[in-house]
């Protein structure tokens, strides 16, 4: 008992004496980083069974540390309490904060090994280094931090007012760490996934098993009454991209349709180009448009009957039919169209002076399928079906820089393969129908209780719904299931202790630089 | 908004830094030979006080007009950001000459402002972007506008600091005279008021993002790099003060700190994207 009251008069009264056996205050560092070792261990200990023996024996070992904490606990008091702890402390979490940067997050051993190497990954698994801020040892470091916050507060005559800017800063942090410590505890987060009529009195967990169980039971009734997406409108337009081999890398420039209505040069190439036809979507039925992409030219519009040169070879080729719908007659032994709907169009081209069997040889070229059934020595061409009711197309013109005349042309239809053109120095031209991002998305719900409804909300991004101890956020949505919503569900009881901390922590701030200067120190 | 706005913008601050520039080179000639007159020095120094100005007004032109072609707020990419920081660091940079007469601060603010537009005429924006619904917040303005200012206090006090070390190595009794003639409050303690001042603001806007994480994702902290890095920059200029207001750390080894928390400023606002991550799905604190 005396025991005790003396170490709360050492907590509670400043101390002025001499420490009756020292203990080093020099090497901070190592300390602290002893007691992160010792909790990387503990939580090896704890995680691995076998190792249980190991967490006895840190135990044994604790204890007779303990011992000689005991002795000097003045000493301890008094460095635990000083700004040089604080800065090692507070330097230590920073470098802790940042490792758990410069690993991944929740990444897999597959991901670390690819990236890392074995050896690295492995160490990483040791030390907890891509579960950072989950692992013991960082919790730790900030349990320690609180101690020290509530030591340091403990120990100052709170009654002056030149303290509060103290107290409140220091104060305002230990309680940010106590609520963030409820709210992780006592807290859950989880996720609701509705349809769009559907109710829903249960949450699932992010942390499912254990006492939380896989889902949790609400007191009251969710029902997803309507969901709507606004998007921002789309925009056809053309994206220069440095490419490597063909394939797209970095995007240089933007150019909007409007204005490449007018010769428009391109950066990094001696390229002008422009609109000279434009085709929109325009949802009526209109004669589709068969174009023709080699290797290393631009793509090219061809008609049936016609008979055209491979660019950049000495071939040609003709195109002999057009299979709006592809399929393989068995009985007849040929292909053959099963609609007028070029659901999957095909073209059918052969190569004047080649034969195969005594026939000229032909190539099926498929729009949705390209390379599809090719075979060495074939044709090197890629074919698209420009059905112009469904996307936009534009017939580009080009020309050099100093010329007045295009010496170039190309038919561009928007999206996808078709819908590019490669130009020299490694670049590509796209013509793309960029799809209007989402602006908002809105779950419009109610709330039943006994069958009845007792709120109705809009829940939005940047506004949830907050019901029986629940935040409910719009969380996600589906672009092929315009009927779905997916709510982000928490409940977190020690978030107004968090907030209560924060604003704490500002008026300590706030008080520490520019009141406490102008308060008249005693004396 | 045209290349010539950023072209426009960059002369003005290139002027201004210039003139700052020479002023105190005049002032330093003037102090070495003893010169009591400071018709010359004071002269220019002025007019780059007044180029700053009026760069600091073109600067909140430009924001203007960019906030008026995009119909909303341009803080969102690097290439917005990188015309809000010259514009806050002209701010504060102004107000600190104006109250305590920190002529030296003038080229400086004008060079970091300058490097500001550079970059951003050498990244423009390839097209306007949409801001996503988490972004459409009554949040944004603020957290974002304090970051910004926080970041241009401690710009400031990194430059004071870097000022005081640099004065540090020719200091002669005759010299700290004169320079206490000129400036009433020494580099080092403007140094150390612009951090206080940055820091406050720092605080401020990191629990103003912790309210709108709570708002718009449901969390109020996330462990996400950008966060990590504002709380270690936090945390750096928390042991800087610690070791300066209740460690008596002064002189040198406190510039040098200052000095060294100035880097995790920079790292949070451009370092992001070098952070490798396990998830490939994107950050709305990491520009695009």
């Amino acid at each position: 008992m005396a025991g005790l009251v003396s170490t709360a008069s050492l907590v509670l009264v400043p101390s002025t004496a001499k420490p009756a056996r020292p203990w080093p205050t020099g090497r901070l560092f190592p300390r602290i980083l002893g007691l992160v070792a010792f909790l990387i261990l503990a939580q090896h200990g704890v995680d691995d069974e076998w190792r249980a023996g190991l967490v006895a024996g840190m135990a044994v070992l604790a204890s007779l540390g303990a011992w000689g904490l005991w002795r000097a606990r003045r000493t301890i008091l008094d460095t635990l309490t000083s700004s040089r702890f604080a800065v090692a402390l507070l330097t230590t979490l920073a470098g802790a904060t940042a490792l758990g940067t410069f690993v991944p997050q929740q990444a897999t051993d597959e991901f670390l090994e690819k990236h890392f190497g074995l050896f690295a990954t492995d160490w990483i698994d040791r030390l907890f280094l891509a579960e950072v801020f989950r692992s013991f040892w960082f919790g730790g470091l900030l349990g320690l931090l609180v101690l020290c916050l509530l030591l340091a507060i403990a120990r100052r005559p709170f009654w002056r007012v030149a303290q509060w800017g103290f107290l409140l800063g220091h104060g305002g942090m230990a309680v940010v760490i106590i609520g963030a410590a409820i709210g992780s505890h006592y807290g859950v987060q989880g996720m609701m996934s509705l349809h769009k009529g559907e109710r829903r009195d249960f949450m699932v967990p992010d942390e499912g098993g254990g006492d939380k169980g896989p889902r949790i039971q609400l007191d009251f009734v969710l029902r997803l009454d309507e969901f709507d997406v606004e998007k921002y409108p789309d925009e056809l337009r053309f994206a220069l991209y440095q490419a490597k081999r063909g394939v797209p890398q970095q995007l240089v420039q933007v150019i909007k349709l409007e204005q490449a209505k007018e010769w428009t040069a391109l950066q990094k190439s001696d390229l002008s180009f422009r609109v000279h036809e434009y085709a929109p979507a325009t949802g009526a039925s209109r004669p589709v448009r068969h174009i023709i992409t080699a290797e290393g030219a631009l793509p090219f519009e061809v008609q049936v009957g016609q008979t055209y040169n491979v660019p950049g070879t000495t071939r040609s080729f003709k195109v002999v039919e057009f299979l709006p719908s592809f399929i393989y007659d068995i009985e007849k032994k040929r292909a053959a169209s099963a609609s007028n709907d070029p659901q999957n169009p095909a073209l059918l081209v052969e190569e004047p002076g080649t034969t195969t069997g005594g026939a000229p040889h032909k190539q099926t070229l498929f729009a949705k399928m390209p390379g599809h059934g090719q075979k060495e020595g074939d044709l090197p061409l890629k074919y698209t079906c420009l059905n112009p009711s469904r996307v936009a197309s534009v017939t580009l013109e080009t020309r050099k820089r100093g010329e007045s005349e295009a010496s170039g042309e190309a038919t561009l239809t928007a999206g996808g393969e078709s819908g590019r053109c490669r130009l020299p120095g490694d670049l590509v031209l796209a013509f793309e129908n960029r799809i209007g991002e989402p602006k908002s998305y809105r779950s419009q719900v109610s709330v039943l209780e006994g069958g009845q409804v007792v709120k109705t909300a809009a829940v939005a991004v940047n506004a949830p719904l907050s019901y029986g101890g629940y935040e409910f956020y719009q969380a996600g949505w589906k672009n092929d299931d315009l009927k779905y919503s997916g709510l982000r569900v928490v409940h977190d009881p020690g978030l107004g202790v968090v907030y209560a901390g924060m604003v704490l922590i500002s008026l300590g701030v706030l008080f520490v630089f520019y009141v406490r200067p102008r308060v008249a120190r005693p004396g | 908004m045209g290349a010539e706005w950023l072209a426009a913008g960059m002369g003005v601050y290139a002027l201004a830094a210039l003139a700052g520039l020479a002023g105190e080179v005049l002032a330093l000639l003037a102090l070495f030979r003893g010169d009591q007159k400071r018709t010359l020095h004071g002269a220019v120094r002025r007019a780059a006080y007044w180029l700053l100005l009026a760069a600091f007004a073109f600067n909140a032109l430009m924001i203007g007009s960019l906030w008026y072609q995009l119909g909303r707020p341009p803080f969102k990419t690097l290439y917005e950001t990188m015309l809000l920081y010259p514009f806050c660091i002209a701010l504060v940079s102004i107000v600190l000459v104006r109250l305590h007469r920190l002529w030296p601060l003038v080229p400086f603010a004008a060079l970091g402002a300058l490097l500001c537009l550079v970059y951003a005429w050498r990244k423009p924006d390839l097209e306007l972007v949409v801001m996503p619904p988490a972004l459409q917040s009554a949040w944004f303005v603020p957290h974002v506008v304090t970051y910004f200012i926080s970041y241009a206090g401690l710009f400031v006090g990194f430059a004071l600091a870097f000022l005081a070390l640099l004065f540090s190595f020719f200091e002669t009794e005759a010299v700290r005279k004169a320079l206490a003639a000129e400036m009433p409050l020494p580099l080092e303690d403007a140094a150390h008021k612009a951090v206080m001042f940055g820091f406050a603001a720092l605080t401020l806007g990191l629990a103003m993002g912790a309210a709108w994480g709570k708002a718009a994702w449901g969390d109020y902290w996330q462990w996400d790099p950008k966060e990590n890095w504002a709380f270690i920059t936090w945390l750096a200029y928390l042991s800087y003060l610690h070791l300066r207001l209740a460690g008596s750390w002064r002189g040198k080894r406190a510039l040098w700190v200052n000095l060294a928390c100035f880097a995790a400023v920079i790292f949070t606002y451009l370092g992001m994207n070098l952070l490798p991550k396990a998830v490939s799905s994107g950050s709305l604190h990491v520009y695009q």
